[in-house]
């Protein structure tokens, strides 16, 4: 007779360490970067991951030496409360760089941890201490590192006081970055506070735009003229603001040490930590509510069950009519409904899709009085629209190439029903281009309003050249979407995981198709023609391109069929 | 009878592990048909081939008459099926589902509103407009899952675990609803851990383990296959589809009584 004998007492009485839990979870997110290296393509992710490493590498020290650069210069040259301004942008880099990035590796919900036996402050613990080596945090202390190593060589006995005021700045990024996430993924969860946000993010973006255009009126009354005094005073209040927020808090106090200043050094710290511990609390907030298991959901209490008339339906009726889009075959129209139905029940989703038009004003924000590395204010203007349209190439990519990945064990039923992948794959196409579509018009408007229309020669080339990117993007998008699918939950916000070597495809397709712009433009410019020719020339990619497009989608069916597979393992698994 | 459903030389392999080895099935129209086996016999493998979620490695499969790899299009709008996973979509409200399920099935708009009203009815999920998919208990995404698959009206059913997880009361509502496909003329073929479900609704079973259809048959063609000279001797014992189950899948796998003996001493 087999025994499986233990000690009950010794199990019971024996305390869980947080200490082997952390080591516990390290493991396991481990295993589940090993495992997801088997299988198929699983050798190409590999390689995409090892090629990626670089990259990062540059992506981090980048910013790093830059900073490391700046904050010397500050230094040297006496300016050390200047320190603000590299501070701010390592802010924005941190936070901003955090929407844009999806891993490449897979993903595991640490939220899913509550239903262990572990206590709240090791979770909170948790929570905190895992993505310490996502991108932006990396980036984020790596420019910090790079800002203590500028400082040290300016003025080596500052170094200790600055690295303690870096630190606490650092300690108070991550918090502030953990605390936004969580609670935004709280409120794009419920439509009401999904609603309030949009509402809140457009009055923000049209205020900024708002000010710096009077900023720009007041600040153009001549150059000789004396400084607006309301301009003056609205620079002067934007300065004060700065030296109560962390930027210019640590700024302030690695200032004030500097000058021997020790007890100002040390309440500007303070208040860096005040910060700190008030976003700590606010983030604790949202942990403990998880932890304490909270529902999202946005539906009513069930009610109580109706009695109900037993009726059976028979009888397969063949025809289509009725349908709100019923100039587009029923499966393609129902497949479309469906997609844009995920899409406006998906806030992050929705979010990063206008992320371009908010972009376009935060960019004329920005040229409204500088130019940037040799990039005329006058070019950077003339070419918002194009730059606009760019960027929103860059942001659909990750609709394009995982286009099945939100479906998740829905796509069985794509499998199951009388239905042709092609007219799938179409429909979630069709949804692409139409917001796509959405999304070039209200540049156009957005760059109309901010700086004046775009010229038609110009904007006949920008939208050839994006309608080339796209059907580009989206024949090889859709091979990919099917071939190397990913889980995506449509209510987080970022840290989607997604192909390595879907991404670098991606990404070095619109590489290639932003250097044939450029290339374009540049030989405009030499030609001294109007963008017609580039019009021209786009028109006739993008003809090759919507060619190319329609050869992959009429494979669509087949394809699917070779990796039918790979699909329902990966996005049905139970 | 004609097989609605019919197997030749099944199989299905992956890698050096056969999971389908050679399975020939012949499910006739109007039968309740009840696919039995162990876990990881290769049920839902052999129901994922039947319903087009998995290519066969070699084999034949004959739906309605109609070969599967040849006309895929034509058998999936006759046939209705919920898979291991339920196939649902999460982010849609189960009116909205199943509307999107009935267009993608050809019905008009008018048919497939009307349906998805009678079916959540029936469900009863009609006061459940408002939630999301995702926010359905299990039970209740069963019973969404079934209501998608029959509101086309299908001639064959293929069932998953459809009892997995519902409500006795549901459990009934939907055994009522099957009982009623099959009396107007439609065919189910159904994989099930309850046996006790099994036994009272199927007509037929077949009963698959490591990969090989070891029997196939009516009940009462089963019983007499496992029938032993002490059930001979008592002639009020009526073996129970359970003990038909073990005995078979014992014998194959050479299992005895001592298995039952292992004690977990250390569990309270």
């Amino acid at each position: 007779m087999a025994r499986l004998e233990t000690s009950p007492e010794s199990e019971q009485s024996s305390i869980i360490s947080t200490r082997r839990q952390f080591a516990t979870i390290a493991w396991l997110r481990w295993r589940i970067f090993v495992n997801s290296l088997r299988g198929k393509g699983a050798a190409g992710e590999l390689v995409v991951k090892i090629i990626s490493y670089p990259f990062l590498a540059i992506v981090i020290l980048g910013p790093s030496a830059g900073a490391a650069a700046a904050s010397y210069y500050l230094v040297n040259s006496d300016e050390v409360s200047l320190l603000a301004i590299p501070l701010w942008i390592i802010f924005a880099l941190w936070q901003f760089i955090g929407i844009n990035t999806s891993t490449t590796g897979p993903s595991f919900d640490l939220s899913s941890l509550i239903r262990f036996p572990i206590r709240y402050r090791d979770y909170l613990l948790i929570r905190l201490s895992f993505g310490l080596m996502d991108p932006p945090t990396l980036v984020g202390i790596g420019c910090l590192i790079g800002m203590s190593i500028g400082i040290a060589i300016a003025s080596p006995w500052l170094l200790p006081w600055a690295a303690l005021a870096l630190f606490a700045y650092g300690l108070c990024n991550i918090l502030f970055s953990r605390m936004i996430y969580s609670w935004m993924e709280r409120w794009l969860a419920q439509r009401r506070t999904r609603e309030l946000l949009t509402g809140i993010i457009l009055a923000f973006s049209l205020g900024v735009q708002f000010i710096a255009q009077y900023a720009q009126r007041l600040g153009h009354h001549g150059h000789h003229a004396p400084p607006n005094p309301l301009l003056t005073k609205a620079m002067d209040a934007m300065v004060f603001i700065n030296w109560l927020l962390p930027p210019g808090l640590t700024a302030l106090s690695i200032d004030h040490f500097h000058t021997g200043e020790p007890l100002i050094a040390l309440a500007a710290l303070s208040g860096v930590l005040f910060f700190t511990l008030g976003f700590l609390l606010i983030l604790h907030m949202r942990l403990r509510a998880q932890f304490l298991g909270e529902d999202l959901s946005e539906a009513p209490a069930a009610s109580q069950p109706k009695s109900v008339a037993v009726k059976i339906p028979a009888g397969v009726a063949v025809t289509s009519e009725g349908s709100s889009l019923s100039f587009l075959p029923a499966t393609v129209a129902g497949c479309l409904i469906k997609e844009i139905r995920y899409l406006l029940r998906s806030g992050p989703k929705l979010y990063v899709l206008i992320m371009p038009v908010f972009v376009v004003f935060l960019v004329s924000v920005r040229s409204s009085g500088m130019s940037y590395a040799g990039v005329s204010r006058h070019s950077i203007t003339n070419m918002l629209f194009s730059y606009g349209c760019a960027y929103t190439q860059l942001i659909f990519v990750s609709l394009i190439y995982n286009s099945l990945g939100a479906d998740g064990t829905g796509v069985q039923f794509y499998f199951m029903a009388p239905v042709r992948m092609r007219d799938v794959i179409l429909a979630k196409n069709l949804m692409t281009v139409c917001i796509f579509a959405i999304e070039i018009i209200l540049i156009y408007i957005a760059t109309a309003i901010i700086t004046k229309p775009t010229a038609a020669d110009l904007t006949a080339a920008t939208i050839a050249w994006s309608l080339f990117t796209l059907f580009l993007n989206m024949s090889i998008g859709n091979i990919r979407s099917i071939a190397s699918p990913k889980v995506l939950d449509s209510a987080r916000v970022r840290s989607q995981n997604v192909s390595g070597l879907s991404s670098l495809i991606s990404l070095a397709v619109v590489a290639a198709a932003v250097g044939l712009g450029a290339l374009m433009a540049l030989a405009c410019s030499f030609l001294h023609t109007s963008y017609w020719m580039a019009a021209a020339v786009f028109s006739v990619l993008a003809i090759l391109a919507f060619v190319l497009y329609l050869l992959v989608l009429n494979k669509v069916d087949g394809i699917a069929r070779d990796h039918i597979e790979e699909l329902t393992g990966t996005l049905a698994k139970v | 009878m004609s097989a609605t459903i019919s197997t030749t030389g099944l199989t299905r392999r992956f890698g050096d592990f056969v999971a389908v080895q050679n399975v020939n099935l012949n499910v006739a129209q109007g039968q309740f048909y009840g696919f039995l086996g162990p876990n990881g016999a290769g049920k839902s493998t052999t129901i994922k081939m039947l319903t087009g979620l998995l290519a066969p490695t070699s084999g034949s499969i004959q739906v309605l008459g109609m070969d599967f790899a040849a006309n895929a299009l034509e058998v999936k709008r006759q046939i209705g099926v919920v898979p291991e996973g339920m196939a649902l979509f999460g982010r849609l409200t189960a009116s909205e589902y199943l509307r999107f399920v009935g267009q993608m099935y050809g019905l008009d708009h008018a048919t497939t509103r009307q349906r998805s009203e009678e079916l959540l009815e029936f469900m009863n999920l009609a006061n459940e407009t408002k939630k999301l998919i995702t926010d359905f208990s299990h039970g209740m995404q069963k019973k969404l899952a079934l209501a998608a698959a029959v509101i086309h009206g299908p001639k064959i059913l293929f069932l998953d675990e459809p009892f997995e997880g519902v409500d006795a009361i549901a459990a009934g509502t939907l055994k009522q609803m099957l009982q009623g496909m099959i009396a107007r003329g439609a065919t189910i073929f159904l994989t099930s851990h309850v046996l006790e479900i099994v036994e009272r609704l199927c007509t037929h079973v077949g009963i698959i383990n490591h990969g090989e259809l070891i029997t196939n048959g009516s009940m009462e063609e089963l019983r007499a296959g496992v029938h032993t000279q002490a059930d001979a001797d008592n002639s009020t014992t009526r073996l129970t589809l359970e003990e038909i189950f073990i005995r078979i899948i014992g014998k194959e796998d050479g299992l005895t009584d001592q298995h039952s003996e292992q004690e977990l001493s250390w569990l309270g």
